[in-house]
């Protein structure tokens, strides 16, 4: 509450735009900044690490794991390969099938999260009852099971995640739809005689895109976490795809000679997820963002 | 009264309901496969040894050969009744080959599942005691970087510190999957130290939001009028009330707690279910992937249903809201 209050103080009488104070206010804490710059990073990596590693991914090198030397800056793996180079694109794959998934789980599950509470009913029954058999399979073994069906590859995996957090998107925009549907520009609009459709896109809709941006970021960093988390277990990602999750599952038969090569894949994954939450936890706080996906964080 | 046994009846319907929806989950998610699971699980070089007739039988033994209407109401039909049926390979039930590991890793989560709610009630505490204090920052700094690191790098962190660097347990858990309880609960301290490190962080939030809510009504403004002692407040009446955030969050506590002990199994290789899993799922041995995600959703809506009852014993505005009807 007192942050509030001094940001209410302190704010100029209208000469930014409104959108611009909360971000403002968002940037001042260190932590939302690090999050920000971070996320921002891993990004660049993400889109740019071919063109910048110093070596493919591919290429061999050295007859097998080597410690770090001037040419290789975090030395080579078993097969001989250059591990930064490794390293720097081993978050694409996980990345890509989170963004990918996360944006048809959102899409999905914002559409029937809000017809579910604006319809009610049976529909609502319905598609509540569904969500809650998704859910009650903790999140990694119905991952793992749809695997078994649909396969490992990106696209596989992709629509893997999509069904996996549609349930949790479902359940929250629907739980804000119900507070929104109560206001009263809703029953504004309902008077007017407004066909229910056009209600749910015009009035509804815009006052959940917040909550579903929260939703999104969040939703993909435990979405990275499982993939990579799978691929640590042997049954996602597997080589010669360089991935972080697998690079750290190979490192652990040498961690007691060659811990660096445990380190730096954990610390880009961590580095990752942390950036991601700081991020969401600031920007959520600032603009008072708050759902049931957010209520861990923030 | 009576009420609320009306109530607490129709949240045991609705879970029996919600576990008959997830074995159709599971079976969607397991037997609709490209092939079927007999193919799936031989493997590929020894296929050969196979002859078609050898396969038609088998196949026709494990119900196979039958349309997928009719096997998903046979294997429907089983999940509900607890009856997982024969391993596809070796024909041994499937329920005496898992048992064991089963039995490991419920003592290793339950110990877990008891000590993550009492250090997040603890740290949740102090923290909704002088919100925006040295210690609220920095526990809640502290949550959300444990929050945000991937359970399987905080395993391996503490093998690397623990064990390695430290020498105080041993990296590599030497353990048969039929040890005594004590010996199994001897070496899962550094497990389930890395569950409760990777659990606590959605708890404590829970409760630190509760607590404040708690503090900040009327009936704790009235008891401190009243002049009774902080700790009284905080203890007797504030933490009953604050707890229900937490209890509502069961479900995806418990849930994801399962998830944390798939993989912090195979970061220890921990005999438990977990590994037993990854196992059926790398072998394709589809009557025990069912069957192990069967009974962790059937402990996820078991302990959701107790907490809803723990919820009603504790919030007297439900209890109220109960009678009222």
């Amino acid at each position: 509450m007192p942050a509030d209050l001094s940001a209410l103080l302190s704010a100029p009488s209208g000469s930014e735009p409104p959108a611009a104070r909360p971000l403002a206010r968002a940037l001042r804490s260190p932590l939302t900044v690090i999050g920000l710059a971070l996320v921002g990073f891993h990004l660049f990596l993400a889109v740019f690490a071919p063109i910048i590693a110093p070596y493919t991914i591919s290429g061999i090198h050295t007859t097998g794991l080597t410690p770090p030397t001037a040419e290789h800056w975090l030395g080579t793996d078993q097969i001989g390969r250059d591990y930064l180079s490794r390293l720097m694109s081993g978050g694409r794959v996980a990345l890509l099938v989170a963004l990918i998934g996360v944006s048809a789980a959102v899409l999905t599950g914002a559409a029937l999260g809000l017809l579910a509470a604006y319809r009610g009913g049976w529909l609502d029954d319905a598609i509540m009852r569904l969500t809650d058999a998704l859910m009650a399979v903790p999140e990694l073994l119905l991952i793992a099971i749809l695997v078994l069906t649909f396969g490992k590859e990106i696209w596989s995996l992709a629509i893997i995640v999509a069904i996996v957090y549609t349930p949790g998107v479902v359940r929250v925009v629907r739980a804000k739809t119900l507070t929104v549907a109560a206001l009263d520009f809703v029953r504004a609009a309902e008077l007017r005689g407004e066909r229910p459709a056009r209600i749910m896109a015009r009035e509804i809709a815009p006052n959940l895109l917040g909550l579903i941006s929260v939703e999104f970021a969040i939703r993909c960093s435990s979405a990275i976490l499982k993939i990579s988390a799978l691929s640590f277990l042997g049954l996602g990602i597997s080589q010669p795809t360089p991935d972080w999750g697998l690079m750290v599952q190979e490192a652990m038969s040498v961690v007691f000679t060659d811990p660096w090569f445990l380190v730096a894949p954990a610390i880009a994954l961590s580095s990752l997820i942390i950036g991601i939450n700081f991020a969401v936890d600031g920007l959520a706080r600032a603009y008072g963002v708050t759902g049931a996906g957010s209520e861990g964080l923030a | 009264m009576v009420t609320i046994l009306e109530m607490i009846l129709r949240r045991l319907a609705l879970s029996g309901l919600i576990l008959l929806l997830v074995s159709a989950v599971v079976f969607l998610g397991t037997e609709i496969l490209p092939g079927d699971a007999l193919d799936a699980s031989i493997p590929a070089d020894e296929l050969m040894y196979y002859t078609e007739e050898d396969l038609a039988r088998m196949r026709a033994e494990l119900g196979l050969d039958k349309p997928v209407l009719e096997r998903f109401v046979t294997v429907f039909g089983n999940l509900v009744t607890f009856d997982f049926g024969v391993t596809l390979l070796t024909r041994e039930p499937v329920i005496d080959s898992i048992h064991h590991s089963m039995l490991n890793s419920m003592l290793m989560a339950s110990v877990a599942l008891i000590v993550t709610p009492m250090v997040a009630v603890v740290l949740g505490v102090a923290a909704a005691l002088r919100p925006g204090g040295r210690l609220d920052a920095a526990v809640s700094g502290a949550t959300l970087f444990s929050y945000s690191m991937p359970d399987f790098v905080v395993g391996n962190l503490f093998i690397m510190v623990f064990a390695i660097w430290l020498g105080l347990a041993p990296a590599v858990l030497m353990i048969s999957e039929s040890a005594p309880a004590g010996q199994v609960l001897a070496v899962s301290v550094l497990p389930v130290m890395a569950l409760v490190v990777s659990g606590v962080a959605y708890q404590f939030r829970l409760l630190r939001s509760g607590m404040l809510e708690a503090l900040d009504s009327d009936f704790v403004e009235r008891a401190r009028l009243a002049g009774l002692p902080e700790w009284r407040l905080v203890v007797v009446h504030a933490l009953p009330i604050a707890l229900i955030p937490m209890l509502n969050g069961t479900a995806q506590f418990v849930a994801s707690i399962i998830s944390n002990v798939v993989v912090i199994e195979a970061v220890f290789r921990f005999p438990g279910i977990g590994l037993e899993l990854i196992r059926a799922i790398a072998q394709r041995e589809v009557p025990t992937v069912q069957a192990i995600t069967f009974m962790a959703a059937f402990a996820v809506i078991l302990s959701n249903l107790l907490a809803d009852i723990a919820v009603l014993a504790l919030d007297p505005r439900v209890r109220r809201r109960a009678d009222a009807r």
